[in-house]
């Protein structure tokens, strides 16, 4: 019979834990109007934040600006394709210059002049001796 | 919970993170107002103290922030993982303050004033919370996630990082244990009356 009324007892408990259970569910714990605003800054603080670190990423990954000198000299010879332009024709100029045949070498170092006086004097033609050097080189083949 | 002002109540917790991870203040905004009542009333049943339970869940919350850029929709549930934050900032206060002495049962507080000028359910509900007082950290932590916030079984063993076995096997000691901390106070919290 005690057993019994101790089985009873437990269960008028368990419904009633249950009920209390139910009451501390409708028991709302509503945050103070401080708490809900420190949160909000700290989220803000936040935004913030990742956006510095966002901002100082691209900066980093952006090209690095030339010197403002050499830019200058860039801009006043016409920009980079008149600069190709101009290191392309002094690189062919240069060589020209190295790989000539020896007849440019006779007329930069005058030794055509001597023989086209001669041939001049010999011949006596003035248009022959306008392009000697192309006929000559025509003959090696 | 009905939260007002939340204008985005119809967007879940994990677009709202995503979102506020691309820098959407308006989605902050719905995520504190829907978040931070849980936060801080799980907080506030587990150390049973309103200021220290504001200070978890702000920080709680913080954590929420901060880790908002890497999270991945539909991998967790933020709820869960906010539960499971709070519940480890807790443990870690509820140790400061009892020192070695982790899981040894604490004695019921009673040194609040009487209650006999307050309602009757403002008594019951600190009853409840004085009995929940005395329960292990584990037992009272997965009590109050099933009985109070509503949580599955599956979802509080995610929480505590246990099985469900060992969450049913919690939750049935604790309410055993619960039960017999509350039998001496029956008459004055008028449980007969409930009952019958």
């Amino acid at each position: 019979m005690t057993h019994r009324d101790d089985k009873m007892t437990d269960g008028l408990l368990d419904q009633s834990l249950e009920a209390l259970f139910a009451e501390a569910r409708d028991e709302a714990v509503m945050p103070s109007t401080a708490l809900l605003a420190a949160v909000m800054a700290d989220a803000e603080t936040q935004i913030a934040t990742r956006a510095r670190q966002d901002a100082t990423c691209r900066a980093s990954l952006r090209p690095k600006q030339r010197h403002p000198m050499l830019a200058a000299m860039v801009a006043a010879l016409g920009g980079w394709r008149a600069v190709a332009g101009l290191a392309t024709a002094a690189v062919t100029g240069l060589a020209i210059g190295l790989g000539a045949p020896s007849t440019v070498t006779n007329l930069a170092t005058g030794s055509y002049s001597e023989s086209a006086t001669v041939e001049m004097t010999s011949a006596g033609d003035a248009l022959d001796a306008l392009v000697p050097s192309f006929y000559d080189l025509a003959l090696e083949g | 919970m009905d939260m007002p002002f939340d204008a985005l109540s119809d967007v879940s917790d994990d677009a709202l993170l995503i979102a506020f991870g691309n820098g959407d203040a308006a989605s902050a905004r719905a995520l504190t107002l829907r978040l931070t009542p849980k936060v801080l009333g799980y907080a506030a049943r587990l150390l049973r103290d309103r200021a220290e339970a504001e200070d978890v869940a702000q920080e709680a919350m913080l954590r929420l922030w901060k880790i908002a850029p890497e999270w991945r929709q539909g991998e967790a549930k933020v709820t869960t993982w906010l539960y499971r934050v709070v519940t480890n900032l807790c443990t870690d206060r509820l140790r400061k303050k009892r020192g070695n002495a982790l899981d040894e049962i604490a004695e019921p507080e009673d040194d609040r004033p009487s209650q006999e000028a307050v309602m009757i359910q403002r008594e019951r509900i600190d009853a409840l919370n004085a009995a929940l007082a005395t329960l292990p950290d584990r037992q009272r932590e997965a009590v109050v996630l099933r009985h109070i916030e509503g949580l599955g079984n599956p979802e509080i063993a995610e929480v505590l990082d246990i099985s469900v076995e060992a969450v049913e096997s919690l939750t049935a000691r604790g309410k055993r244990a619960l039960t017999q901390a509350l039998a001496a106070q029956r008459d004055r919290l008028g449980f007969e009356d409930d009952a019958s």
